[in-house]
């Protein structure tokens, strides 16, 4: 049985005991955890549960138990519902765009379903999200003409309008080339100051760029929750390179510069090299190692 | 982001005051202005005004002598191409967040999915004004056409915006339903078939009301106000009523609470059934009294004006022909012989209900129209009836009464049966020639006509069975005289009057004093 979820100074969010099931398939198993401002990290595997997470987290669905508290309201209930909507933003992970609309237009009708009411504050908010996500001199082209990127900078923007306290930000650099996902980094970091963002991603360089703490959930479970220093500890010392694939190792791949990156149990004498976030996550989801891990 | 650098996220300077009220205000601006853009609504626009255009280019909007209580109605079947462009339109932008996938994130904010559908609701109100401004044109333009007649209902002009505010309301309904782009155009399609049937199935009376507009009786002779019954009152709150449906049930798919919309639909529903019972397609008794008097005893109703030797009265909405009349029948009196032109005349308008331009067969009730002339002290009035016009309706009436005011200065009788059957002969070259040549428009009626009658001519009195009936030779002569100039011919009717009125006088006959010759043979079963 869970205990209500109950929020303390510094941490705006809270979940207590979450479970849900589709069907046959559990979702979510039990997950608790609390965040406060910054930016927080959800990593995991396809299907570990993390949007199912966020959904919850952003209304729009309720779970089968559990309780959740943001910014010290009951988002579960239809008045806590209203007030964690006014308050929270959202990018899903595959967003929508009225292709027809321009950016400014699209940001503009967002604005209005977050009741900014006032014609020139509106107009000053559209802007100074568009702004923020540096899409400014594009404001007046279609969406249907934007690049992928910018298009998630659209998204990103709309989801940022209001300036929430809490944002909840499932997947954003998705589909983004490299110079664009460093661009987006920057733009989250700068959100997470004075505000929870809850950032749900396979890149675990994104965790290491962006996250003061990190999450991971596999199958519906909360496998670590701590820094991201500590889950790159995990793998301190177990992981090493060679010419071949070690036998003890528990993942392994040829990297760029041909040889093989182990890691796992190192052979003596191994030519161990510097742990990564990757390393630990990687480690700590593969069951035979977990054991070795937990203890 | 190549080449763009990020600003530095600043405060949002916004205050913490949530005003959902405001934000509706502020979505049904947006959606009122994307309607007024959308294509479909610009289509129905400019196909509006396309046909518009058409009709005003070809004629078939009266240039000349509109009646507008009948105009009124005609400008609701052209606002069905707004009414389709705002339901597509709306609808469209209703679904949009779900086809597009945003609804992921908007069913996520703030705003309600109730107020957002309201403001979806409203969205097609400037559009229903905007309609309102184009039939308020459109009538205007009418009214200042010459020879413009009658007072336009103001329910009747309501009606077409009404009904673009239903179909946009309607969009919004179904687009709660399903959210199925393929869907709009059919419930269109189903409309628009419920509609016309409704219309043209005048068997089946019943239904012409249940559909948007009642457009059967464009083909009846234009009444005075008073006397036409169309339940229009009763069809606006009928459609206002199914516009409530659609608000309901738009509302009640809107995640409000569940009785609240179950009933309210219930409470909608019920009132646009009886709404639409409500407009009964019986003509009301008062009103077939009413028309009854005004078919057989029409002195009472009317109003009178002399002009010259010619007095002509006519129903009060029509009291505009007064001049039109006048400038035929001077026309006609033009070339007749002094004594003639100076007799006292009077022409009557008259009404036969029931009669309709494709089937002639109703016998007026002449014993009626002269006791009721005896008693106004008019005696030998001829008819006129209400159509007139420079289309091809309007132009065979004008030349019937033509005829009909001709054929009573030549025989110097009332129209009756056995007057009509006079007219033959030089007589009916003179009467045709006469009616022909009153105005400029008599001329073209007859040139139009002819085509369509293979060589004769029948002018009816007020679409009545009684009519003169005019033979190919006889039109044959006219037709050659009106190559001539009508001064020229005029002087030598005056010079042979009494010859050409003779009832015994041929064809041929009247044909050589004027100058001309009889070509073709006579036609078989010919009159006389």
């Amino acid at each position: 049985m869970s205990h209500p979820a109950e929020t303390t100074p510094g941490q705006l969010v809270a979940v207590d005991g979450l479970t849900l099931r589709y069907r046959r398939h559990t979702a979510l198993a039990g997950v608790s955890f609390t965040a406060g401002e910054g930016v927080t990290g959800l990593l995991g595997p396809n299907g570990a549960g993390k949007t199912s997470l966020l959904r919850i987290l952003a209304t729009a669905m309720p779970p089968d138990s559990g309780t959740v508290r943001i910014l010290d309201t009951d988002p579960l209930t239809t008045a806590g519902r209203l007030a964690t909507r006014r308050r929270m933003g959202y990018l899903p992970q595959q967003p929508g765009f009225f292709p027809n609309f321009t950016a400014y237009e699209f940001i503009d009708y967002v604005a209005i379903l977050k009741e900014i009411t006032d014609r020139r504050q509106r107009r000053d908010e559209t802007l100074r999200v568009l702004a923020a996500v540096g899409l400014s001199d594009d404001r007046g082209k279609r969406i249907k003409a934007l690049s992928g990127g910018m298009r998630q900078r659209v998204a990103l923007a709309a989801a940022i309008v209001g300036d929430p306290r809490v944002l909840i930000l499932d997947e954003p650099t998705v589909g983004l080339d490299p110079e664009q996902r460093l661009r987006f980094r920057e733009l989250i970091a700068d959100l997470g100051e004075g505000r929870v963002v809850l950032l749900s991603t396979h890149q675990t360089e994104d965790v290491s760029a962006l996250c003061h703490r990190v999450i991971v959930l596999d199958r519906g479970v909360v496998r670590f929750d701590g820094p991201p220093a500590r889950l790159t500890a995990l793998a301190e010392n177990r992981v090493w390179h060679s010419a071949e694939r070690s036998p003890q190792a528990v993942a392994a791949w040829r990297t760029g510069v041909g040889t093989v990156r182990n890691i796992g149990v190192p052979p003596a004498a191994a030519d161990l090299v510097p742990a990564t976030l990757e390393d630990g996550y990687l480690l700590l989801l593969d069951p035979s190692a977990a054991t070795e891990v937990a203890a | 982001m190549t080449g763009t650098s990020l600003a530095p996220v600043p405060t949002s300077p916004l205050p913490v005051s949530p005003r959902p009220r405001g934000a509706v205000g502020a979505l049904f601006r947006i959606e009122a202005v994307r309607l007024l853009r959308h294509p479909a609504v610009l289509t129905g626009l400019v196909l509006y005004l396309a046909l518009w255009a058409y009709e005003w280019g070809t004629g078939a909007l009266a240039h000349r002598y509109p009646v507008l209580q009948d105009e009124d109605r005609y400008s609701q079947v052209p606002l069905l191409l707004i009414a389709a462009g705002a339901f597509i339109g709306n609808n469209l932008a209703l679904t949009r967040a779900q086809r597009s996938g945003v609804a992921a994130v908007t069913d996520l904010l703030a705003l309600a999915p109730w107020r957002r559908t309201l403001a979806q609701l409203l969205a097609p109100l400037p559009l229903a004004i905007l309609s309102g401004l184009l039939v308020g044109a459109r009538i205007a333009h009418l009214a200042a056409a010459p020879g413009a007649v009658g007072q336009p209902s103001l329910l009747e002009l309501a009606t077409g915006p009404l009904v673009v505010l239903l179909a946009g309301v309607a969009g919004v309904a179904v687009g709660r339903l399903t959210s199925m782009v393929a869907v709009g155009p059919l419930v269109i399609l189903g409309m628009a078939i419920f509609t016309l049937v409704g219309a043209v199935t005048l068997s089946r009376p019943m239904l012409k009301w249940w559909g948007l507009v009642a457009i059967e009786d464009e083909f009846e002779p234009p009444l005075p106000a008073d006397l036409m019954y169309r339940p229009v009152a009763s069809h606006l709150v009928y459609l206002a009523a199914c516009a409530a449906v659609c608000c309901a049930v738009a509302l009640a798919r809107s995640r409000i609470d569940r009785r609240i919309g179950v009933t309210a639909v219930g409470i909608t529903a019920v009132l646009a059934v009886v709404a639409g019972a409500g407009q009964s397609v019986t003509v009301p008794g008062d009103v077939a009294a009413r028309r009854t008097v005004a078919e057989r005893e029409p002195s009472a109703q009317q109003t009178c004006r002399t002009v010259g030797t010619v007095t002509y009265c006519a129903f009060r909405d029509f009291e505009g022909r007064f001049d039109q009349w006048s400038t035929l029948v001077g026309g006609v009196l033009r070339h007749t012989p002094p004594d003639r032109a100076s007799d006292r005349y009077v022409v009557r308008q008259r009404l036969l209900f029931g009669a309709t331009t494709s089937a002639v067969s109703i016998s007026p009730p002449l014993a009626a129209w002269t006791a009721d002339d005896a008693r106004a002290g008019t005696p030998g009035a001829v008819p006129v009836g209400t159509k007139w016009g420079t289309d091809q309706i309007g132009g065979d009436a004008m030349l019937s009464f033509a005829g009909h005011f001709a054929a009573r200065v030549v025989t110097g009788e009332p129209p009756t049966e056995a007057s009509a059957l006079s007219v033959c002969r030089s007589r009916a070259v003179l009467v045709l020639w006469l009616a022909a040549t009153a105005t400029e428009e008599t001329t073209a009626a007859l040139r139009s006509l002819l085509p369509r009658t293979g060589g004769s001519v029948i002018l009816p009195l007020v679409d009545s069975s009684l009519a003169l009936s005019i033979g190919r030779q006889e039109v044959s002569v006219v037709r050659s005289l009106l190559d001539r100039p009508a001064d020229q011919v005029g002087q030598q009717v005056i010079a042979n009057w009494a010859e050409l009125t003779r009832p015994e006088t041929g064809t041929e006959r009247a044909a050589s004093l004027l100058g001309t010759r009889v070509q073709g043979p006579a036609a078989e079963g010919a009159r006389c």
